[in-house]
C-alpha cells in the first residue's frame, strides 16, 4: 500500500472521529467556536479527505494492474510478455526500460485518469465505454503516438543520439514529420499473439 | 449547553454527520484496491455521500 493511501486513510478516519465526537455531544457545536468547529469537521474536513482520497485513486490509476483490469486490455497486457524484443513494449517492459508496475502510464499519457482535464475526461470515457458502452471490435489510439512519448526518455539518451539514422532525422523526429513507429513498428501485435512465443523468465 | 440547541437543529447534524461518515467508510474501502470499479464507487457512492453530507449540514445551519 502506497503511502498517498495510507496518508488518505488515516486522514479520514480522523475526521470520522472528529464527526463522532460532535455527533455524541452535540452541544460542542453550540455558541460561535462551535459552529466553526462544526463546519470545519462536517464540511471542510471531508472536502479535503475527499481530495486526498481522489488524488490518491488517480495515483493508482497510472498502474499496470489498474490499466489491465479492463478485460479489453488484456492482449495488451500479454503482447508485453512476448519472447521476442523486435517488439518494443515487450522490450521496454522487459528490460525495465520503463517501471514494470507504470508499464503503461509511461507510454501512453494523453488518455487517462492521471493526466490533464483532457486527459480525464477520455479516462472517464473508457470507464464508461467499458462498463456500459460498446467496446469497439479494434481497439485504436485517437491520434497517431507523439514521438514526445518516446523523446521524454531517449531524447538526450546517448545511444538515441549517436545513432546514425536519429542523427539523419533529428528535425522531423522533433516535429512529429518522422514518427519513431516508422522504424521500430513492431508494437502491440494483438492479433498474431496466439502465433507468438512468450517470454519464461522462471523457466517453468 | 446543549439546550441552547435546537433540537431539530441537532437531528439534521447527526443526519449530516451519519452521511459523511458512511461516505468516508466508502471511500476508506474502494481505496484498499485499485481497480476502475472501486474508483467508480469512490466517485459515485464515497463522494456522493460525502456531498449530500456536507449539504445536510448547511441545510441544517441555515435553517437555524
Amino acid at each position: 500500500m502506497s503511502l498517498t493511501i495510507m496518508a488518505s486513510i488515516a486522514f479520514a478516519l480522523v475526521t470520522v472521529l472528529v464527526i463522532v465526537m460532535i455527533m455524541v455531544r452535540p452541544s460542542l457545536a453550540a455558541g460561535a467556536g462551535g459552529k466553526t468547529l462544526a463546519l470545519v469537521s462536517l464540511a471542510v474536513l471531508p472536502a479535503v479527505a475527499t481530495t486526498f482520497g481522489m488524488n490518491a485513486h488517480l495515483e493508482a490509476s497510472k498502474s499496470t494492474e489498474f490499466c489491465l483490469s479492463c478485460h479489453a486490455m488484456a492482449p495488451y497486457g500479454e503482447s508485453l510478455k512476448l519472447d521476442d524484443l523486435a517488439h518494443v513494449p515487450a522490450a521496454h517492459f522487459q528490460n525495465s526500460r520503463v517501471p514494470r508496475d507504470h508499464a503503461c502510464y509511461s507510454c501512453h499519457t494523453t488518455y487517462t485518469l492521471y493526466g490533464d482535464a483532457a486527459a480525464k475526461w477520455k479516462g472517464l470515457r473508457h470507464l464508461y465505454v467499458n462498463y456500459i458502452g460498446t467496446i469497439p471490435e479494434k481497439i485504436e489510439l485517437y491520434e497517431p503516438f507523439k514521438n514526445r512519448e518516446c523523446l521524454h526518455c531517449h531524447g538526450g539518451a546517448r545511444t538515441f543520439e549517436e545513432n546514425e539514422f536519429h542523427i539523419e532525422y533529428r528535425r522531423e523526429l522533433a516535429t512529429n514529420e518522422t514518427s519513431c513507429l516508422e522504424c521500430h513498428d513492431l508494437a502491440h501485435e494483438v492479433e498474431k499473439l496466439g502465433e507468438l512465443e512468450r517470454w519464461n523468465p522462471d523457466g517453468e | 449547553m446543549a439546550s441552547e440547541l435546537n433540537r431539530r437543529f441537532v437531528a439534521r447534524l447527526r443526519l449530516a454527520g451519519t452521511l459523511v461518515i458512511v461516505g468516508l467508510g466508502v471511500q476508506v474501502a474502494t481505496l484498499l484496491e485499485a481497480h476502475p470499479y472501486t474508483f467508480l464507487s469512490f466517485l459515485i457512492g464515497g463522494t456522493g455521500l460525502v456531498l449530500a453530507g456536507v449539504i445536510a449540514f448547511i441545510w441544517a445551519w441555515v435553517a437555524q
